[in-house]
């Protein structure tokens, strides 16, 4: 489909000190396809590392790699770590990121060629990473057409009037933000406005739109529960989307007090695409809707869920889910494995071990999620000689300011562990097992 | 230290669960986010919080300001001086 009909026409596609119209995108992009052609002489194998936090910039170079039909990989983070792990994949970088030795479409000069008319995407791939169960970063290969799919269903379920704004807290670098606050308005020609992170200053955009969408998540909803500026202005809202993690059933009943609407939760994941929703009005409201199209079985043995879904390539998909089917909806029970999730941000504590373990100080540690005033990575470390002699001699706080730093390189600053102890050895009980209460006791 | 500047190091510690920091490890031009003491996104909103219930001020609407009153201890200071006097 030419791309002009694909995108909603809006005078204010993008919102900000200088509007963009669809109009004034479309020409933004073509300028940027100039680019890409000038850059990149074969573009069959070619991927493309985007990082952009300005979402106009971001959407601008995401669509025009696609209709290239270059590959896009897109880092979770700018962390210089994660772009260092994943660089070997990428031959190029676009966006606000650089890294040594690799060529960046940003420095090209531009050919002014006339330029064929621009299709929507429909094949090229889009590779996301995330934190594996292996315990390294994974890449989740998708293509445009998955996306398309996905993107259209989202647009029939969830149907938005012409003059929607949409405000979010969440990055566009990750699959939740990119289909429901980046290609979802696009598609319906909404207003999108840039990541907000205050909800003062979200409370301030609904103030001027009549039909807002927020979207957002549990890290950024549990906190506005507190002190909920923006429930006022509840009769602007016309939904808000919270994906990404669990938010606390009381959350969505105080939000749903607050809002006199409840919050649309989205269960899914960057591998298994969107998989189902619900609406917490009351605390019975517990199971999950699957979204249309999608179908699920759970292992009569391990009780994961098996997912037949057309948002993903393979034909039934194991997930890490644990869960019940009743009356055709879904129960989520918990996980399988270490992979935890801190703030909507996946962090695989075998991983973050072994990270930690390569530090020349640590000997050995063990990580767990300690739910306090915030629920948080706790550590329990067996210094090594060095270790120990760093801590005589600079103090605990020294030492964990520089592991924090450490493992910054590799996993985002909300992940990092906030409490630590240092002990001689670990707990281990009789039976040469480490209970986790030892382990606790240790924080109380 | 003014009593307005430990009051909010002393907030800043509490509220945000910070373990081996004291109001001394906070210096009052470092930057409290990213570099300096390291806060957080997550901590960003949580310090927001706790500054409007303790001071019973309210939040700019604008984000280029917010983002200057939580720079350091001494522009949050500043700008919690400025509210109470109006």
């Amino acid at each position: 489909m030419k791309i002009n009909k694909f995108i909603g026409e809006n005078p204010q596609l993008f919102s900000g000190q200088s509007p963009y119209s669809s109009d004034d995108f479309l020409q933004d992009v073509e300028q940027y396809r100039r680019l890409i052609k000038t850059t990149i002489a074969v573009r069959s194998s070619i991927k493309v590392m985007l990082y952009d936090a300005n979402i106009y910039r971001f959407l601008v170079r995401f669509l025009a790699l696609g209709i290239e039909n270059v590959s896009v990989i897109l880092p979770p983070n700018e962390q210089v770590g994660t772009l260092e792990s994943i660089a070997e994949s990428a031959d190029y970088t676009a966006g606000n990121i650089l890294i040594s030795d690799m060529p960046s479409i940003e420095d090209a000069c531009l050919f002014t060629e006339k330029m064929s008319a621009p299709i929507w995407p429909e094949s090229s791939e889009v590779v996301f990473f995330t934190s594996g169960t292996s315990g390294k970063p994974k890449a989740i290969i998708k293509n445009w057409s998955l996306l398309n799919k996905e993107l259209l269903t989202l647009a029939k379920l969830f149907p938005m009037s012409a003059e929607s704004a949409f405000v979010s807290t969440v990055s566009h670098q990750h699959i939740y933000g990119l289909l429901f606050r980046a290609l979802l308005p696009l598609k319906n020609g909404n207003t999108v406005y840039q990541t907000q992170e205050f909800p003062e200053h979200i409370a301030n955009v609904i103030r001027h739109h009549k039909h807002v969408v927020l979207v957002s998540s549990p890290a950024f909803l549990s906190r506005l529960v507190e002190d909920n500026v923006i429930a006022r202005y509840q009769h602007h809202l016309h939904v808000v989307f919270c994906s990404g993690g669990k938010l606390e059933v009381s959350h969505a009943l105080r939000l749903f007090a607050q809002f006199q609407k409840p919050i649309t939760q989205i269960y899914g994941s960057t591998e298994s695409g969107g998989i189902a929703y619900r609406h917490v009005c009351k605390p019975s409201d517990e199971l999950w809707q699957l979204f249309p199209g999608v179908k699920c079985e759970v292992d009569p043995s391990s009780h994961r869920l098996l997912l037949h879904s057309p948002f993903v390539k393979e034909d039934t998909l194991q997930l890490d889910d644990i869960c019940q089917i009743e009356q055709g909806k879904l129960r989520l029970l918990g996980r399988v494995d270490r992979t935890i999730k801190l703030e909507e941000k996946r962090v695989n504590l075998t991983h973050m071990e072994e990270v930690c373990c390569q530090h020349e100080w640590i000997e050995s540690v063990k990580l767990f999620e300690l739910k306090q005033q915030r629920t948080i990575i706790a550590a329990v470390v067996v210094l090594t000689p060095l270790g120990k002699s760093a801590l005589a001699e600079q103090g605990s706080r020294s030492v964990t300011v520089q592991l924090k730093t450490y493992l910054q390189q590799y996993f985002e600053r909300v992940t990092l562990p906030r409490k630590w102890r240092f002990v001689e050895r670990f707990p281990y009980n009789a039976q040469g097992k480490l209970p986790m209460n030892e382990l606790e006791k240790l924080f109380v | 230290m003014s009593d307005l500047v430990l009051e909010v190091k002393m907030l800043i510690i509490e509220s945000l669960d910070l373990e081996d920091v004291t109001v001394d490890d906070i210096k009052n031009d470092e930057p409290l986010f990213v570099d300096g003491l390291g806060l957080d996104s997550i901590d960003a909103l949580e310090l927001g919080l706790a500054i409007k219930k303790r001071f019973d001020i309210k939040l700019d609407a604008n984000s280029e300001e917010t983002k200057q009153h939580f720079s350091s201890v001494n522009s949050l200071v500043e700008f919690i001086r400025s509210v109470k006097n109006q």
